[in-house]
C-alpha cells in the first residue's frame, strides 16, 4: 500500500480541524439568542393559542428563537427531572406542583426561584396568593412556604358541566337548588334513558376529581385550614368524614347506574367526546374541558350544588401547571430573556389570547370588553371569581403526596367496583399520607 | 494462528465490542449497580447494599405482578403454539397461492409496533363504541357488553388474547418451515405401517419441529415476561392491579415514583426470572445427539 499523498494527508486534517472547531461552537444554554421551552397545551385548541403567544414574543424581540417543545402532562412528568439533570432539557418549562414534581426539582435544585421576578414584574398582582402559595417550597422542604418557583397562567376549577337541552327532555328545571335535588335529577335522567354522568376510570386519573370535588363540597371554605394542611403536608387526615361521605356517593352512584354505562373501560378523552356529542347529561370535571364543550351550546359550567349546612363550599380547583426557570438557564442573559418571556405569558395580550380561545387566564383583562368571551367561558369566569373572592379555591388531591395520584388511581378503581369499601378506601389514603408525613419529619 | 492474524482479528471485532460494551454490557452493569442504592434520579444514590433485593421479596405488589407474568404465560406462549401447529398443520390441505394469501394474513399482526396494536384494540373493546361490545349487546343484550379492559376478571385474558392473535401467525410460519424440512417418504412409510394422523403428528411431526419449538418457546416466554408497551396502551397496570406486570412495576416505581434503585432491582429480578427459564428450555429441549 503506498503512502497517502500529501494532498489528501491535508484534506483530512482540515476536515478533523472543521469538526473539532464545529464541536467547539456546539450552541449550548450559555448562549441567550433563544430559549428551549417545554409546555403541556397538547391539545390543538391550547397549542395554537402558545404558538401565537411565540410568535407575538419573537416578534417583539428580533434575534430571539423561542424552540418549542410540546409534551403531555404524564410525559413531562416522566422526562423533565432528567432531561434538566443530563443538561439537555428545557431552560424554562411548566412543572407541575406538588411533591412528586416540583418539590422533587426544588430539592435538586433543578429550578431557580422567582421572587426577584415577581418582584421586578409585579406578577403577584396577576395572581392571587392563594395560587402563588401553591409554587412555594421552603429550604426544609415545607410545601406552601418560602421562595416562589412557578407561576401559572391559567386558572382551574372542577365543577359541573350540564347539557341543559337533555336535562330539559328529562323534566329536570335549572338552576339546580341543591345537591338533593341534583341526586333526584340523577334518577330523572336515569328513568328517562339518558345517560346521567359522564364518566370514565379507565386511565385511572380522572375519577380523582369527582371524588376530591364532592369532598370539598363538605368543606366550608371559612374552615379551609384542613385541606390546606393535607395538600401542604402539614398534617390532618383523609379518614374523613367528608372523604368517607364522598366515596360513598361514588359508590352508590356506581351501583345505580349513574355512571356512563362501561366506565371502567372507557378512557377519559372518549369520555369527554361522548358528552360533547350530546350522549350524557352531567360531566363533572374541570375548566381545562372549556375549549372542547364550548362548540356545543347545550353545555353550560356551573358549581356542584351545594349541600345543607356548607353555603360556601370550597371548590376543587387552582392552577394549571406552572412556568417555572430551570438551571440550564445559566448565565445572566439567558435568566433574564427566561424571565422577560415568563413576564409576557402572564401579561394581558396573552391572557387576552387565553380568554379569546375559551381559556380561563389568571388573570383578570385590563380590557375585558375588548375580547369576545365565548358564553361557556363567561360561565367558569363567574365560578372562579366567586371562589377567588371567598377565598373558596381548593386543591387537587393527588398533589398531597408523590404518591397520592398512584393511590387515588388504583384504590377508586377498585371502590367504584366494589372491591373497597369507603372506609377501606379513605383507610388507603391516609396509609400513603401519613408514610409520607413521616419522611418528611425524618428529612427534617 | 499467527499472533498478528489473532490481533488483526481483534480490531476487526473491536468495533462491535465497543457498541456492545457501550450499549448493552455497560448498562446492564450501571443497573446492577444502581439496585444496590436508593436513588430518587437527581440527588447522589445513597448505597443501601442488597436492602432493596430484600424489599423485593416482601414486596405483594411485586409478587403480584409477577403472577399476572405468570398468568400471560396462556396467551403468549401455550395459546399461539397451540393455534400455530393447528394452523400449520390445517395449512398443508390448502393449495398453493391461498396458502400464500393465508399466511401473509395471519402473520401481518406480527408486523405491527406492539404499540399500535394495543391502541386498536383499546379501540375495539371500548364498551361505548366498539364492536366487540356492539355486537355482543345485539346478541345477548346489555348483559354481554362487558367492560373488558376495566373488568376486573376479564382484563387480564382481553389483552392476553391480543398478544396471542399477535403470536400465533409467527408461530403458524415457524412451524410451517419445520414442516416443509421433513422428508414426505417418512410420513408415506409410516402410513404403510398403518399408522394414523395422530400417531403420525405424535411420532413424526412433533419430534422434527423440535428445533422450531425451542425457538419459538424462548421467544415468547421471554415476551410474557418483559410485556410492558401493550399492558401500558391498553390499561396502565389497572383497573387496581389486575394487569400489573413486572415490567410496569419497574416503570412506575422509577419514572413515576422516582425509586430508580429499587426499579434496577426489579429488573434486574426480571432478567434472571427470564434467563432462568432460557436455561430450563435449553435443558429440556437440548438436541438429541
Amino acid at each position: 500500500m503506498t503512502p497517502t499523498s500529501g494532498p489528501s494527508r491535508s484534506a483530512s486534517l482540515g476536515a478533523l480541524l472543521l469538526c473539532g472547531a464545529a464541536l467547539l461552537m456546539r450552541p449550548d444554554h450559555a448562549v441567550a439568542a433563544g430559549l428551549t421551552v417545554w409546555d403541556i397545551y397538547a391539545d390543538p385548541p391550547s397549542s395554537a393559542v402558545m404558538d401565537e403567544i411565540n410568535k407575538q414574543f419573537m416578534a417583539d424581540n428580533p434575534g430571539v428563537t423561542i424552540q418549542r417543545t410540546v409534551r403531555t402532562l404524564p410525559d413531562i412528568k416522566l422526562t423533565l427531572k432528567l432531561a434538566v439533570q443530563s443538561g439537555s432539557g428545557p431552560d424554562v418549562t411548566q412543572v407541575n406542583q406538588g411533591a412528586g414534581d416540583m418539590g422533587e426539582m426544588v430539592r435538586a435544585h433543578e429550578i431557580l426561584p422567582l421572587d426577584a421576578d415577581i418582584a421586578r414584574y409585579g406578577w403577584n398582582s396577576r395572581v392571587t396568593d392563594n395560587e402563588l402559595r401553591r409554587n412555594r417550597w421552603s429550604d426544609a422542604g415545607a410545601f406552601g412556604e418560602g421562595r416562589t418557583y412557578g407561576i401559572a397562567v391559567l386558572s382551574e376549577a372542577v365543577g359541573l358541566y350540564e347539557n341543559a337541552a337533555l336535562l330539559k327532555a328529562a323534566g329536570v328545571s335549572l338552576p339546580l337548588k341543591d345537591f338533593a335535588a341534583f341526586e333526584a335529577s340523577l334518577a330523572a335522567l336515569k328513568s328517562h334513558g339518558t345517560t346521567p354522568i359522564m364518566f370514565a376510570s379507565l386511565d385511572g386519573y380522572a375519577p380523582l376529581h369527582m371524588f376530591a370535588a364532592i369532598m370539598q363540597l363538605q368543606m366550608p371554605a371559612a374552615g379551609r385550614k384542613v385541606m390546606d394542611d393535607l395538600i401542604y403536608g402539614r398534617g390532618g387526615s383523609w379518614k374523613s368524614p367528608e372523604a368517607i361521605k364522598s366515596a360513598t356517593i361514588m359508590q352508590d352512584w356506581a351501583r345505580k347506574g349513574y355512571l356512563q354505562r362501561g366506565f371502567s373501560g372507557t378512557g377519559f378523552d372518549d369520555a369527554t367526546q361522548l358528552y360533547a356529542a350530546n350522549k350524557a347529561g352531567y360531566l363533572v370535571s374541570g375548566t381545562w374541558l372549556l375549549g372542547m364543550m364550548k362548540a356545543n351550546p347545550a353545555i353550560h359550567f356551573t358549581t356542584l350544588p351545594h349541600m345543607d349546612g356548607v353555603p360556601v363550599p370550597l371548590v376543587e380547583g387552582g392552577t394549571d401547571v406552572a412556568w417555572s426557570i430551570t438551571e440550564l438557564a445559566k448565565d445572566d442573559a439567558k435568566r433574564a430573556l427566561a424571565a422577560k418571556y415568563i413576564d409576557f405569558i402572564m401579561s394581558d395580550r396573552s391572557a387576552a389570547l387565553w380568554v379569546g380561545h375559551g381559556f380561563l387566564a389568571s388573570k383578570p383583562l385590563d380590557h375585558p370588553d375588548a375580547v369576545k368571551v365565548e358564553p361557556l367561558l363567561g360561565e367558569a369566569i363567574v365560578v372562579l371569581r366567586a371562589a377567588a373572592t371567598q377565598n373558596a379555591l381548593g386543591h387537587y388531591p393527588d398533589w398531597a403526596s408523590p404518591t397520592m395520584g398512584d393511590t387515588l388511581a388504583t384504590d377508586l378503581q377498585k371502590l367504584l367496583a366494589g372491591r373497597m369499601t369507603p372506609i377501606e378506601f379513605t383507610d388507603a389514603l391516609d396509609v400513603d399520607y401519613q408514610a409520607y408525613l413521616k419522611t418528611l419529619k425524618a428529612a427534617h | 494462528m499467527p499472533r498478528s492474524e489473532r490481533a488483526a482479528g481483534l480490531l476487526y471485532v473491536l468495533p462491535g465490542f465497543g457498541i456492545f460494551v457501550l450499549f448493552i454490557m455497560g448498562p446492564i452493569l450501571a443497573t446492577v449497580g444502581l439496585s444496590l442504592t436508593e436513588w430518587n434520579g437527581v440527588t447522589r444514590p445513597l448505597w443501601v447494599g442488597l436492602d432493596n433485593y430484600a424489599r423485593l421479596a416482601r414486596d405483594a405488589r411485586f409478587l403480584h405482578a409477577l403472577g399476572n407474568n405468570a398468568l400471560l404465560l396462556l396467551f403468549y406462549t401455550l395459546f399461539p403454539i397451540a393455534c400455530g401447529l393447528g394452523l400449520s398443520l390445517g395449512m398443508q390441505m390448502v393449495r398453493g397461492s391461498e396458502r400464500a394469501v393465508y399466511r401473509v394474513l395471519l402473520f401481518l399482526p406480527y408486523i405491527m409496533p406492539m404499540a399500535v396494536i394495543g391502541v386498536i384494540w383499546r379501540w375495539l373493546y371500548n364498551p361505548a363504541f366498539g364492536p366487540i361490545d356492539s355486537l355482543l349487546t345485539t346478541l345477548g343484550g346489555d348483559a354481554w357488553g362487558v367492560p373488558w379492559l376495566g373488568d376486573f376478571d376479564f382484563a387480564l385474558p382481553a389483552v392476553g388474547l391480543v398478544a396471542t392473535w399477535y403470536y400465533l401467525g409467527f408461530c403458524m410460519v415457524a412451524f410451517l418451515s419445520g414442516i416443509q424440512r421433513i422428508d414426505p417418504n417418512l410420513f408415506e412409510a409410516a402410513r404403510l405401517d398403518g399408522a394414523g394422523e395422530v400417531t403420525m403428528f405424535r411420532a413424526i411431526t412433533l419430534p422434527s419441529l423440535r428445533p422450531e419449538l425451542r425457538v419459538v418457546l424462548l421467544l415468547t416466554i421471554i415476551s410474557s415476561v418483559k410485556v410492558f408497551d401493550l399492558i401500558f396502551v391498553m390499561t396502565r397496570g389497572g383497573p387496581g392491579d389486575a394487569t400489573l406486570v413486572a415490567n410496569l412495576y419497574m416503570y412506575n416505581t422509577g419514572f413515576q415514583l422516582g425509586r430508580f434503585g429499587y426499579a434496577a432491582a426489579v429488573a434486574l429480578t426480571a432478567t434472571l426470572i427470564v434467563l432462568a427459564m432460557n436455561l430450563a428450555i435449553h435443558r429440556v429441549m437440548r438436541d438429541q445427539a
